[in-house]
């Protein structure tokens, strides 16, 4: 395996000879992984290759089955972690507003029963606008497309002042030019806020676009960590769609 | 006009009914803020069997007292407050079990359809071997709220006094967690302890609904108004005083259609809560399809 990170950055979080799955059923095992602050990575493969599983264990929706993970303290308290979910897991039924979604990320500030002030309600509003969907806060979030989705739970996720950003299969369901502009904004945000980008996809030419890292899930184990044009490279002398 | 609406009776009957309007105001009001997360969270099936088991919890409790087990005085008198138990009792138990453990689902249904057959017909059983209260605990089965007391009243507004004051204040925190679990999760709020002060509210607020208008009410002011505030809500601050709004109407309607004609009020509220979700559902579907 082969990493594509420079040794010296401080890591956000560390997996060392991690099992990872649910239950008693191991999707992934003896995975290393070092994720760094400055890092945009993205996980391909199959389905059931574990991608959701790793975004979905980092984020502690699911405990490693063993092995250890490690996340790096600051004061006493982990990196915060911005969530994008696949936005068809959101259930339509609730009459909730594109801006009533973002100002949920806020909620992360508040302790039990505390009221959301101005000040958060400016956060989200200065978040829907950063994400160029600002004309959609009155609008019911389910009736929105796949990409303006994306853009709102992005946007909700930033109001929590992320260091580290997981997103599973964003862009799934997204038609493509809002995959492109999708993609195009998380490397922005990787660039100029210095947050950490951790995500899960099928769409490896667009991920070898905007990804500089790139790690490819397969039979249960992480088969390759390296860079997009490391990837080219093995992909020369394996064979075009060996990762698809 | 004023004659059909036997105003003049209600004005002269306003002494003994007035602790009855005061039940159904506060119930129509507090039961639909629970009822909105059974909605959201797709686990009306539960709503649905919570107050035949609350029903059973009372029978029980009376069945216990004409039995004297655990230590209580039988006697031809039944005890409101050993009721009121024996419903809060049962109902936490079943909706904490129910809507903890059950994965959403088929089979998950199947056992809860499977409970509310089981504690509709343990009802009956437990009240055919009271050897107190038959006839007055089949009235409060039937939901027969003209019958409540000043003491029942009190006792109501503060249990949902305090249910809907907390949810009211945690309200931020019950929607994320509906909304979004995982969200929740990754912010590092304890869900599990959330999902049980939520239950235990709703349990409390079930078990006292049913307490004083009877299980087919109850249910339906916890399911309708919610069910009719989402027809026309834009959003999550409209919808839960739209549903209050509702609920209060459509207790005050039957508690009006019980005077007027002579009928169980908690059932005729539900019937009137039921007929003004088929129309408004069936205008709104009208009105899609004629201006799309």
């Amino acid at each position: 395996m082969t990493t594509g990170q420079p040794p010296e950055e401080p890591p956000l979080f560390t997996m060392d000879q991690a099992s990872l799955g649910y239950g008693s059923t191991e999707v992934l095992g003896r995975v290393d992984f070092i994720c760094r602050r400055t890092d945009f990575v993205a996980f391909v493969g199959a389905n059931g290759s574990g991608k959701s599983t790793f975004i979905k264990t980092v984020a502690g929706l699911i405990p490693p089955l063993g092995g250890d993970l490690q996340y790096a303290v600051r004061g006493d308290r982990p990196p915060v972690m911005g969530y994008v979910p696949q936005n068809e897991k959101l259930d339509p039924i609730f009459p909730i507003t594109a801006y009533e979604v973002v100002l949920m990320g806020t909620y992360s500030f508040l302790g039990p029963g505390r009221r959301v002030k101005e000040e958060h309600r400016a956060e989200a509003r200065r978040a829907l606008s950063d994400l160029d969907v600002e004309g959609l806060a009155g609008q019911r979030f389910s009736k929105l497309s796949g990409g303006q989705k994306q853009r709102v739970l992005l946007a909700r996720a930033l109001v929590m002042n992320p260091e580290l950003l997981l997103l599973d299969e964003p862009t799934s369901g997204v038609d493509a030019k809002s995959e492109r502009s999708f993609m195009a904004k998380l490397a922005e945000l990787n660039r100029e806020r210095g947050v950490a980008i951790v995500l899960a996809s099928h769409n490896l030419p667009l991920l070898k676009q905007f990804a500089p890292r790139i790690a490819w899930f397969h039979q249960g184990r992480v088969q390759v960590d390296a860079t997009a044009s490391m990837l080219d490279h093995i992909e020369r002398e394996a064979g075009v769609g060996i990762f698809l | 006009m004023m004659e059909f609406l036997q105003l003049e009776d209600l004005r002269a009957a306003w002494p003994y009914l007035r602790h009855g309007v005061g039940m159904a105001l506060i119930i129509g009001a507090v039961c639909p803020l629970i009822g909105i997360y059974f909605v959201l969270r797709r686990i009306v099936f539960i709503g649905v069997a919570i107050p035949q088991v609350s029903s059973a919890g009372i029978a029980f409790a009376f069945l216990s007292q004409g039995m004297g087990w655990f230590g209580l005085l039988p006697g031809a008198t039944p005890h409101m407050g050993v009721a009121l138990t024996g419903s809060i009792v049962f109902t936490l138990i079943a909706l904490l079990s129910m809507g903890l453990l059950l994965p959403r689902g088929g089979q998950a249904e199947a056992v809860i359809g499977l409970v509310f057959v089981a504690v509709s017909g343990l009802s009956l059983v437990l009240i055919a071997n009271a050897p107190v209260a038959e006839a007055g605990l089949l009235n409060m089965l039937k939901g027969e709220i003209v019958a409540v007391t000043a003491v029942d009243l009190i006792q109501a507004v503060v249990f949902f006094g305090l249910v809907g004051g907390l949810l009211l204040v945690f309200n931020k925190d019950f929607l994320l967690l509906a909304f979004d679990r995982d969200l929740a999760v990754t912010m590092g709020k304890a869900v599990a302890a959330w999902d049980v002060f939520f239950f235990i509210l709703a349990g409390v607020a079930v078990s006292v609904a049913v307490f004083n208008v009877g299980p087919i009410a109850g249910f339906a002011f916890l399911i309708v108004p919610p069910l009719i505030g989402l027809l026309f809500s834009r959003n999550m601050v409209m919808l839960f005083p739209l549903s209050a709004a509702v609920g209060i109407v459509g207790s005050l309607a039957g508690f009006f259609l019980a005077f007027r004609f002579d009928l169980p009020a908690g059932p005729a509220g539900a019937v009137f809560l039921g007929a003004t979700y088929a129309v408004l559902a069936g205008v709104k579907i009208l009105a899609l399809r004629c201006f799309r």
